[in-house]
């Protein structure tokens, strides 16, 4: 046969025009047929006359200086997705998916010219051994029938040992490319973590996965390996480390001195007789050939399969949450018995309460298999060992039995964690109530998103413009749809803004950083889990001043937005449509400490926090559309006045909180505040407590409703994103991004104050946006250089209408306005005051209603004064007489 | 050891992770989740104190990209919405959720 021969005799039988791709496509197809219903090594065969005329073609274009590749005919585990072949990974949760997008891997052999015969069989998400656990039927051993051909990728090993195909491209999470090359006697390399690129290799345990090559020798590995390793821009995981010759080194370097390490405890209990034989046997083929054999020591061994499902599993059921059935695919209930088995251990492994004993745990012994590894591989270079306890097992015999399904992995399992390499090469065959009228405190904290303006979104190139997109889901890429396969890699910018905001904040920056994991269902969440900060977010410990005290800033961090979800009424039926052109926008959550006090406090720190945002450029906070959203938590704490002794106890928070959500207005959210202060009030003095919820603000009834009653704490599993190696910050580059902060509203109001002598309202006015700011800032400078009243400047700007600014559009505009001001027309006291007394005598309820106090009722005595005059005069100066004549007239006791 | 898996908890690691399991579905899995876990729980043996936890072998940090738009990876509409069972204007559709979250 044509397909016994090595690669490298494939093309070099090209090269000689002995055969032509067309023989070798042609025997590929002749054996696919003759052994695929036996075997069932398939789930999608490339059509045979496409293959065909594809080859044809290649031969026509073959020449000696074509790639080892070219025309080599090649299958690829159904765990890829690919453009012009339905995906289904063996499940048929995915249905007949049809990606938009070719992997990496599979677009590197296609660019080299391979011809793809199918795509195989496998176990379902990778869950499994003996290829199994599938929706296509279990793969059957081309040498037995009656066995299995190992998993997962079963249908890889199967093809390659019955000549279906010259290479296939496996994936080894924990023993998924060796044990079945162990099993059907071909040639598996696991190659070391990030070697090959992963994006669009769907996901089984993200840090362990990896992408390698399946043959009949360790040299058709090589080739293979030599086309498709080096680095992804795609995939953030992948190594930037040069691919060395690895064809070369297999020819040039003897294999003489290498020395080959034998753990101890792998030959103890479990491993079968055979088993054991032939590994004896091959280390002394080993020893014939001049490697010196070393006895070393393996000792945690037995941790392997722990470490391995208790990380492998936790990532899982993160990885497998985004198969909701919304944008692909037919939803959860279709997964398989083993596959809903393991996204439950997963799910067990990182909830509350069990974090700290099984996930965090394994990632600590995790750590120690890494060292023991790395004290293995100083004592020798390569450790030998067997790639299964057992032979191929019956088929039917492991697939009942969870325990032993996993134990199989038992050898193998162990180099994923720690992330080296690993090649399987045959050796032989064998047969959480009060009186009446307490007096509350209102405990306010609040959360504030905001979407960063940078021009791409955050884990992806899509344009960021959800506003301005011409339709719906048109912003969209595989990454922030949550295909399949697709990795996300972090914008630097968003990065940056978020540092920038901290600090203007000023806040502390977590030097060392990650991005993690927040699980939860809901259709606007692709992935079924969004990619924020938990533990170590970019900034922490800042401050925002405010009127009523000093609002602790307890953290900003990066996150990415979900899509935005629109209800409405479709044949007469309620529906929810969903646009994803906002899904993956860069957003910033700045979070307070439980500090604020009041509605009126919570409305001025929310607003400081807008202008701060504004005047460092990052976002336009339109809180209209979304682009900036609030939310408060709020709670009222019984203030125990009359006992000094235990004021401690007042520290503590209440036991519940009601979160206002989804406000899009300053105003909106002062007034649900007050109304929310008010009825939890009434309920506590009432002796109940108000219940854990989630409300809204209704603006038009003024009053907040339930929106969604918390039955419990939420659980969301955070974990590190495996996907995003970590991000340290040198404090150089902190320092280089403080210095682009620019002069802040505080700081311009302060200087204005000290300098010019402008009181604080007005200038809190002047400064309030950066663009009117900087116009009205040269304005000051040019009054106050022409010994002009600088004060009197900035109460014309306040005193204006407040859409008066922007109108005008020039520092020169503004100076006119204001030079047109305060020339007066000339005119006597004894003038105004007639004027003054006449108005007084015709407003007497109006005087009244100022001499009570209402002071507000002034700016009417001025106006109707200014009015009768009509003149321009000063209108301070009325002022002044207006009070006078009333202290005169009508306070006289 | 593993704290014996209560059907409750079965129940409640199901909702998180999303499967509807049949009452039959919960009464086989509870004991296999046991005996899983049981096994897992050896690691409790070893001594982790002051061992820092490995997340990822990359051995990589700071692998980000720049802030510019990638327009050959975008999808365009009829892409993105073609594996979707359900589908409208534009849209993907889903039953109607609460209308606020």
């Amino acid at each position: 046969m044509l397909l016994d021969l090595s690669i490298r005799e494939l093309h070099e039988g090209f090269v000689q025009k002995k055969f032509s791709i067309v023989d070798v496509v042609s025997e590929c197809y002749a054996t696919v047929e003759k052994f695929q219903g036996k075997l069932n090594a398939f789930i999608s065969i490339v059509d045979r006359g496409t293959a065909l005329k594809e080859a044809r073609a290649k031969d026509i274009s073959f020449s000696e200086s074509s790639p080892l590749l070219y025309g080599i005919p090649f299958v690829l585990k159904d765990s890829y997705v690919s453009c012009a072949v339905r995906t289904t990974c063996a499940s048929r949760v995915l249905g007949d998916f049809t990606s938009p997008y070719n992997a990496t891997v599979l677009q590197k052999l296609l660019d080299k010219g391979a011809v793809l015969i199918g795509k195989m069989n496998m176990d379902a998400w990778g869950h499994g051994a003996t290829s199994e656990n599938t929706d296509f039927g279990s793969v059957h051993n081309p040498w037995n029938l009656d066995r299995v051909a190992g998993g997962s990728s079963g249908g890889c090993g199967a093809a390659i040992a019955s000549r279906m195909a010259a290479f296939a491209i496996g994936e080894d999470t924990g023993g998924s490319i060796r044990n079945p090359a162990a099993w059907c006697s071909i040639s598996g390399m696991k190659v070391s973590y990030g070697r090959v690129s992963r994006y669009g290799c769907i996901a089984y345990a993200s840090s362990f996965d990896t992408v390698g090559p399946m043959a009949k020798t360790a040299e058709d590995c090589a080739v293979v390996l030599q086309s498709i390793a080096g680095n992804d821009p795609y995939d953030a995981t992948s190594s930037p480390h040069s691919v060395p010759d690895y064809i070369s080194t297999l020819t040039s370097k003897s294999i003489k001195g290498v020395r080959i390490g034998v753990p101890k405890e792998l030959f103890g209990e479990g491993l079968g007789k055979e088993i054991r034989d032939a590994v004896l046997k091959t280390r002394d083929v080993f020893v014939n050939m001049g490697v010196e054999i070393k006895e070393v020591s393996m000792s945690l061994l037995d941790y392997g399969i722990p470490v391995y499902y208790l990380i492998g599993l936790s990532e899982t059921s993160s990885n497998l949450a985004r198969y909701d059935g919304v944008r692909y695919g037919n939803g959860r209930p279709y997964f398989s018995d083993e596959t809903m088995r393991r996204i439950m251990i997963g799910t067990h492994a990182l909830s509350t309460g069990y974090y700290d004993q099984y996930y965090r745990k394994a990632q600590r012994v995790r750590t120690m298999f890494i060292r023991e590894y790395e004290k293995m591989l100083s004592e020798c270079d390569v450790v030998l060992m067997p790639v299964t306890p057992t032979h191929a097992t019956k088929i039917g015999e492991l697939i009942s039995d969870p325990l032993q399904n996993l134990l199989v992995d038992v050898y193998t399992v162990s180099q994923n964690p720690v992330g080296i390499p690993s090649l399987a090469i045959p050796c032989g065959f064998s047969s959480d109530g009060l009186p009446i009228g307490m007096q509350y405190r209102t405990i306010i904290g609040i959360e504030t998103h905001a979407e960063l303006k940078t021009v791409s979104k955050m884990f992806c190139g899509c344009i960021n413009d959800p506003f301005h997109a011409p339709a719906p889901n048109t912003y969209t890429c595989p990454v922030c749809l949550g295909l399949p396969g697709a990795l996300p890699v972090p914008n630097k910018k968003a990065i940056e803004w978020t540092l920038k905001l901290g600090l203007a904040l000023g806040c502390k920056v977590n030097l060392f950083s990650k991005f993690d994991r927040k699980h939860y269902f809901y259709p606007d969440l692709p992935k079924g889990y969004q990619i924020s900060q938990y533990d170590l977010p970019f900034c922490f410990d800042g401050i925002l001043k405010t009127n009523e005290g000093d609002v602790r800033i307890r953290r900003v961090h990066l996150e990415e937005d979900t899509g935005k979800l629109i209800h409405d009424t479709v044949n007469s039926g309620q529906v929810t449509l969903i646009d994803f052109n906002r899904g993956g926008v860069p957003l910033v959550e700045i979070v307070t400490e439980p500090d604020i006090h009041s509605a009126t406090q919570a409305k001025e720190y929310t607003k400081k926090l807008r202008q701060i945002i504004r005047y460092l450029d990052i976002s336009d906070c339109d809180m209209e559309k979304g682009g900036m959203r609030l939310e408060a938590n709020i709670s009222l704490q019984e203030i125990k006045t009359q006992n000094a002794e235990i004021k401690d106890t007042d520290e503590t928070l209440p036991g519940y909180k009601v979160e206002l959500k989804n406000i899009n207005s300053f105003r909106f959210l002062e007034r649900g505040i007050v109304y929310e202060i008010e009825r939890q009030k009434q309920l506590l003095d009432k002796g109940e407590t108000p219940v854990q919820e989630t409300r809204g603000y209704n603006p038009s009834k003024d009053e907040t409703f339930t929106q969604r009653v918390k039955e419990s704490a939420e659980d969301y599993r955070y974990f590190p994103d495996p996907d995003i190696p970590p991000i340290r910050f040198k404090e150089e580059y902190i320092e280089s991004i403080r210095k682009t902060i620019p002069e802040l509203p505080q700081a311009i109001v302060e200087r204005w104050s000290r300098e010019y002598g402008i009181n604080s309202k007005a200038g809190e006015i002047l400064a309030e946006e950066p663009e009117k700011g900087k116009i009205y800032n040269e304005a000051i400078l040019d009054i106050h250089s022409r010994q002009e009243p600088t004060d009197k400047f900035a109460n014309f700007i306040a005193n204006q209408p407040t859409d008066w600014g922007s109108k005008v559009i020039s520092t020169e505009a503004i100076l006119t306005a204001f030079r047109k001001s305060i020339v007066v027309d000339e005119i006597q006291d004894s003038e105004i005051t007639v004027v003054i007394s006449v108005v007084l005598k015709t407003n007497q309820d109006i005087v009244r209603q100022y001499v009570s106090g209402k002071e507000q009722v002034l700016n009417f005595l001025i106006g109707s004064v200014m009015k009768e005059l009509k003149k321009k005069i000063d209108v301070s100066r009325v002022q002044k007489l207006i009070v006078e004549s009333i202290q005169k007239e009508y306070t006289a006791s | 050891m593993a704290d014996i898996i209560s059907k409750e908890t079965v129940e409640h690691v199901a909702r998180l992770a999303r499967l509807n399991l049949t009452p039959e579905q919960v009464a086989k899995i509870q004991p296999q989740l046991f005996t899983v876990l049981e096994y897992m729980s050896k690691i409790q043996k070893l001594e982790t104190d002051g061992i820092p936890e490995t997340a990822q072998v990359t051995g990589l940090e700071n692998v980000l990209r720049e802030d510019m738009v990638e327009e050959k990876r975008m999808l365009s509409q009829g892409q993105a919405l073609c594996n979707a069972r359900k589908v409208h204007d534009g849209f993907f559709v889903v039953d109607a959720v609460l209308k606020e979250f």
